[in-house]
């Protein structure tokens, strides 16, 4: 399950379930809702996430360009090895920031 | 015809004077040719004529010498059959026809106004005979030894003068036909030198007469000729400039299109939002993100409109009072609450615009939402840190001064003297506690050290931590806990300190004789631990706060409670970091409810 809280401005996604093509409608409808109004900034903590698949990859790419085309930016936090490596192979990790952990990624907004 | 009409060409104008002039020249040379032979003919007729007169009044005399004048009438008659001679007669000096070629007119009276005088020239004149033809007339007169006999009368009507006009007509088609001819061939000659000229002229006619001359196109003469050559090559190399200048123009174009197209990505691409305004205050360009930043779709065209249709009502004063040469900044607010959005907007006069009335405008817009909200925060930590350390730091130097300085003989003043710096100093403590966890937190350093817990022995000890301050305010408290309870794997000491801050502050911002519910819910998957309390609860504006870092709420009834805005901070922290999550329901005046949920 995946859910949407937001610290100031910042929008955090968080979940505990894998990032598959399964759980992308929910994924979709909670990251549609982060770019309504304003500049989106998004963290995606994934903590908790244990595995990312190829529409999950995909989703990840398609929203980041959505954001970028209204000025903002999607962060991940706190990816877990396993998924800190399919991030790597794949080379999508070089299309986002990487923190540590979503408080880190919070804060990075605000420099 | 109007030679000197404009839509002539100069060849057909060429052709026409040629024409005109050539005619002209033809039938004033026929004419002349026709008079001088006519003169000619008259002249030489007339010679001959009056020598036959001439010779015929010496016969007569002669004869009238000789016979009397028996041969007189002969020799009118014979006078009158020569060409041209239309009648001939002696006129007696008694007025009357001694002989006449008409034999009846003879004794007939004739015309004898010019028997006077002496003389022996010819008179000349001319009549009109009754048929209406002119006839001119001689008379000789006829003297013999001073004796006047008469008067020779010549009737002359000359062949030319009768149809001198019908022998032109005979003539003068053969006349005519050769200086025709060699018109006709000049005409010829000349319109196939000139049918070059007369394309040239009219394709120039037309790239005159044509709006936008550098489209035209001109076509190539198939005739030949220098002149056709040399428009050709012409015509070869405009199509040749034409084709570059063509090929230029479209380069252009592309470039200019790439270079636009290029600039606008650049600018779109930017998450600064950037505008033009007119000297009117319209806009006139804005990229993406001025529209997002605004909070306007993104495909709206804001050209048209002014700023203040955009910006929040607060930014109008600000526009107001700035000058429109100066540069001006300044932040907008799009609500009471930040974590709507503020802006920081900037304008700046375009450069090379110096009339005040004329000036345009750049227009640049940034997002300063997070920086807004982490200044917000120093700030609010300011006051936390001086509030929650120089009260209990000035408690502790002032009780303690009070103990050194005096003698204070009384056992129980000297205890709750020390209960008091003893109070303070924990407090202090835990202030410290806190900040050293939010900055663990900051740090990311923050790791739990999982063990498996007895959560009922937990949710007990917690509850026993805050019962006292519930006793003291006279609040009920009431514990609701499942017969048969779980044991937990958490951070035995995190999890104690959040469940603690959670009845703390329920004990805390609850007034006396109030009401407070610990009570936990076994689900399926997890664990629902919850405080409800019958306090102060928390306005709708206040919520989206609520668990930003030292964050105090601006009702005066919290105020006075000291407190450090840290502790729901750090109890939404440990439940995230347990895998669970802190939800809040609150109305003011009424009361909150915290629920704590973990994975069970």
């Amino acid at each position: 399950m995946f859910e949407r809280s937001r610290t100031g401005a910042v929008n955090i996604i968080s979940g505990n379930d894998p990032l598959n093509l399964e759980n992308i409608p929910g994924l979709e409808k909670l990251l549609d809702d982060c770019l309504v109004i304003g500049q989106p900034r998004v963290v995606f903590d994934l903590e908790r996430i244990p595995l990312i698949d190829s529409a999950g990859l995909e989703l990840l790419l398609r929203y980041q360009d959505l954001c970028a085309e209204r000025g903002g930016v999607i962060k991940l936090a706190a990816p877990t090895p396993l998924c800190r490596d399919i991030l790597t192979v794949t080379d999508v990790i070089s299309r986002f920031d990487v923190l540590q952990d979503s408080l880190s990624a919070v804060g990075s907004f605000s420099r | 015809m109007n030679l000197r009409s404009a839509p002539q060409s100069f060849s057909r104008r060429l052709l026409g004077y040629f024409l005109l002039f050539g005619l002209t020249s033809i039938i004033a040379l026929v004419l002349g040719v026709i008079s001088f032979e006519r003169f000619l003919r008259e002249d030489c007729q007339d010679e001959q004529l009056l020598g036959r007169i001439q010779e015929v009044r010496g016969l007569l005399l002669a004869d009238q010498k000789q016979r009397g004048g028996v041969g007189a009438q002969a020799l009118v008659t014979l006078l009158g059959s020569e060409d041209d001679v239309a009648y001939a007669a002696i006129v007696a000096p008694d007025g009357k026809f001694s002989a006449h070629t008409k034999r009846s007119q003879v004794g007939q009276p004739g015309n004898h106004d010019l028997l006077q005088g002496s003389g022996d020239s010819l008179i000349e004149r001319k009549i009109r005979s009754n048929d209406g033809q002119t006839v001119r007339e001689y008379w000789a007169p006829l003297h013999a030894g001073g004796n006047t006999l008469g008067c020779l009368q010549v009737g002359v009507i000359h062949a030319g003068e009768r149809s001198w006009l019908c022998h032109m007509g005979d003539s003068l088609p053969m006349a005519c036909m050769g200086p025709l001819s060699v018109l006709l061939i000049g005409v010829i000659v000349l319109w196939r030198e000139a049918r070059t000229n007369a394309v040239i002229e009219s394709q120039l006619c037309a790239v005159s007469a044509s709006k936008s001359p550098a489209d035209f196109r001109l076509q190539p003469l198939t005739s030949g000729g220098p002149a056709a050559e040399g428009w050709n090559r012409l015509v070869e190399q405009a199509a040749g400039r034409r084709t570059a200048s063509s090929l230029e123009a479209s380069l252009n174009r592309s470039l200019n299109g790439m270079q636009e197209r290029r600039t606008e990505r650049l600018l779109n691409a930017l998450p600064e939002g950037v505008a033009l305004t007119d000297k009117d205050g319209k806009i006139s360009y804005a990229n993406r993100s001025f529209s997002i930043l605004l909070q306007q779709p993104s495909n709206l065209d804001l050209r048209g409109k002014t700023m203040p249709e955009l910006f929040p009502a607060g930014a109008k004063l600000q526009l107001e009072n700035a000058h429109l040469t100066r540069p001006v900044v300044f932040e907008v607010q799009f609500s009471q609450n930040p974590t709507d959005g503020v802006l920081r907007v900037g304008r700046n006069p375009m450069a090379g615009d110096e009339q005040p009335a004329a000036v345009q405008h750049v227009w640049t817009v940034s997002d300063i939402t997070q920086q807004k909200l982490a200044d917000e925060m120093r700030n609010q930590f300011v006051f936390a840190a001086t509030h929650e350390l120089r009260t209990p730091l000035a408690n502790i130097k002032a009780y303690a001064e009070t103990l050194s300085m005096h003698e204070i003989t009384d056992p129980e003043q000297q205890k709750r003297f020390l209960n008091t710096i003893n109070s303070e100093a924990t407090r202090l403590a835990r202030f410290v506690e806190e900040l050293l966890n939010i900055s663990q937190l900051e740090a990311g350093s923050l790791a739990l050290s999982r063990q498996e817990v007895d959560l009922e022995r937990l949710l007990n000890e917690v509850a026993d931590k805050v019962r006292p301050q519930m006793l003291q305010k006279h609040i009920s408290f009431d514990t609701q806990l499942p017969v048969k309870l779980p044991k937990l794997n958490v951070d035995k000491d995190k999890f104690t300190s959040a469940l603690v801050n959670l009845l703390g502050n329920a004990a805390k911002y609850t007034p006396d004789n109030g009401h407070i519910t610990f009570k936990t819910v076994i689900g399926q998957r997890d664990v629902q631990i919850s405080v409800e309390d019958t306090g102060i609860g928390i306005s709708r504006e206040e919520m989206p706060k609520l668990f930003t870092k030292f964050f105090r709420s601006s009702d005066e009834r919290v105020r006075d409670i000291p407190g450090s805005g840290l502790g729901l901070s750090f109890t939404q922290e440990v439940a995230r970091l347990h895998g669970g999550k802190l939800l809040v329901h609150s109305e003011l005046n009424k009361g909150s409810q915290f629920t704590m949920i973990v994975p069970a």
